[in-house]
């Protein structure tokens, strides 16, 4: 090279053109750069707050959607938001199946009656259903209890206390027809039914409506209905294991334990 | 230089940008995108000293400015490119910028520092983002070798 290299390069930078207004230019473009951060920043900024409610929407939707924890499953199970009723007191039937009402709904929809929507109660170990016809006029209440009779329990005599009934059999079952319709205005159709040798009893029991007339008076079902009902493995399968019919019970027109001391109810 | 005084910003800028630009052009031998990237640079400079962020202002220029003609030069097709309407230069100048742009961007980029802008190894390396040996070498070999690509042009010129 001929010469430091500075020098040699001062020459090649003839020709260089004008600056005009190039520190304005910088400015200018500094004031663009500025406003495109500025700009990028503000929409980044809404981006992360718009996912941030996205999310926080979508988590709540979530969690507000998610089923209520079931506390016991099962035909007679009771859903976890449903305030617990005290045992025995009459509270609106879920609705989850009713392996009871399953079997007692189709006799009495064939008698042209309806079970009354929402008339369903229910409490440990028993069920209760009012049923209407179809103008709505009631006819009566179906009940059915299960009830621990242990084995010393003999079926009841209602004109004998100290009696013990002859049961008749179908099946595994024994069952003893207790039909009272002495009085016209409320006749009473009950079975009350066990397998032969099991320590629980199955009462069902249909009662007409208390003074309207002669045809209010009738049950809802006749007695080989109410039997029939009663001698149904469904019915007393609806039923939980550890189920009885206790305090808060409805009464039956011939109670289950008719005497503790013979019956050992 | 604190970042809400655009006094000392403009005098800065005023008093860089001619240096800067040649150094653009030595780096990318054509004037309008030395203008360009100059000016792009000390843009990106006063908008980031405004914002307190700037250490050293003609570290963060030439730094920034290396780095823009680096990546400009892959697309680079021509040795030189005049400015609009001036007159064309010597050709001892083609030769230098010729040889100048067959180094690999940052041994020139060395060489333009060192021997153009004047800065000493320690100033060069911070800008380059290399330490004071690694300036040395590229600064040695770069000599050596435009002296090698010049001394062969003017070979083939005068024969």
């Amino acid at each position: 090279m001929n010469g430091p290299l500075n020098q040699l390069l001062e020459h090649v930078l003839e020709g260089e053109p004008e600056l005009g207004d190039e520190v304005d230019a910088v400015f200018r473009r500094a004031a663009r750069l500025r406003r495109r951060r500025t700009q990028a920043v503000l929409l980044a900024g809404a981006g992360t707050a718009g996912l941030i409610v996205a999310l926080g929407y979508l988590l709540t939707a979530t969690l507000l959607e998610s089923p209520p924890a079931t506390i016991s499953t099962g035909t007679a199970g009771v859903v976890g938001a449903t305030p617990a009723a005290p045992s025995g007191a009459p509270a609106p039937a879920p609705p989850t199946a009713d392996g009871v009402l399953e079997v007692v709904e189709p006799l009495v929809k064939g008698r042209a009656l309806e079970v009354v929507p929402a008339s369903q109660r229910r409490g440990d170990g028993w069920r209760a259903y009012r049923i209407a016809d179809e103008q709505g006029r009631g006819r009566g209440t179906v009940q059915v209890a299960v009830f621990d009779v242990r084995r010393k329990w003999c079926f009841p005599v209602a004109a004998e206390p100290d009696a013990c009934a002859r049961p008749d059999h179908v099946g595994d079952l024994e069952f003893a027809r207790y039909d009272d319709v002495s009085d016209a205005d409320r006749q009473v159709r009950q079975t009350i039914a066990r397998r032969i040798g099991g320590n629980r009893a199955l009462a069902v029991m249909a009662a007409g409506e208390r003074a309207a007339d002669a045809q209010g008076g009738k049950p809802a079902l006749t007695g080989a209905q109410v039997e029939q009902v009663a001698t149904d493995e469904r019915v007393l399968d609806a039923f939980e294991a550890d189920e009885n019919c206790g305090d808060g019970c409805p009464a039956f027109a011939t109670p289950v334990r008719w005497f503790p001391s013979r019956n050992g109810g | 230089m604190s970042g809400d005084n655009d006094t000392s910003l403009r005098e800065f800028v005023t008093s860089r940008l001619p240096q800067l630009r040649r150094s653009a052009f030595l780096m990318c031998g054509d004037w309008r995108m030395a203008t360009e990237l100059t000016r792009a640079t000390l843009a990106r400079l006063v908008a980031d000293s405004r914002r307190g962020v700037v250490a050293d202002p003609d570290v963060y220029a030439y730094a920034d400015l290396m780095e823009a003609c680096r990546r400009r030069n892959r697309r680079r097709e021509h040795v030189f490119v005049a400015s609009p309407g001036a007159a064309g230069i010597e050709a001892e100048s083609i030769l230098l910028l010729d040889a100048l742009h067959k180094l690999t961007p940052r041994c020139r980029a060395v060489l333009v520092l060192r021997h153009w802008d004047g800065f000493d190894a320690d100033a060069t390396g911070a800008m380059l983002d290399l330490d004071e040996d690694q300036v040395v070498a590229y600064e040695r070999a770069g000599l050596a070798a435009l002296e090698k690509l010049l001394g062969e042009s003017e070979a083939a010129m005068a024969g």
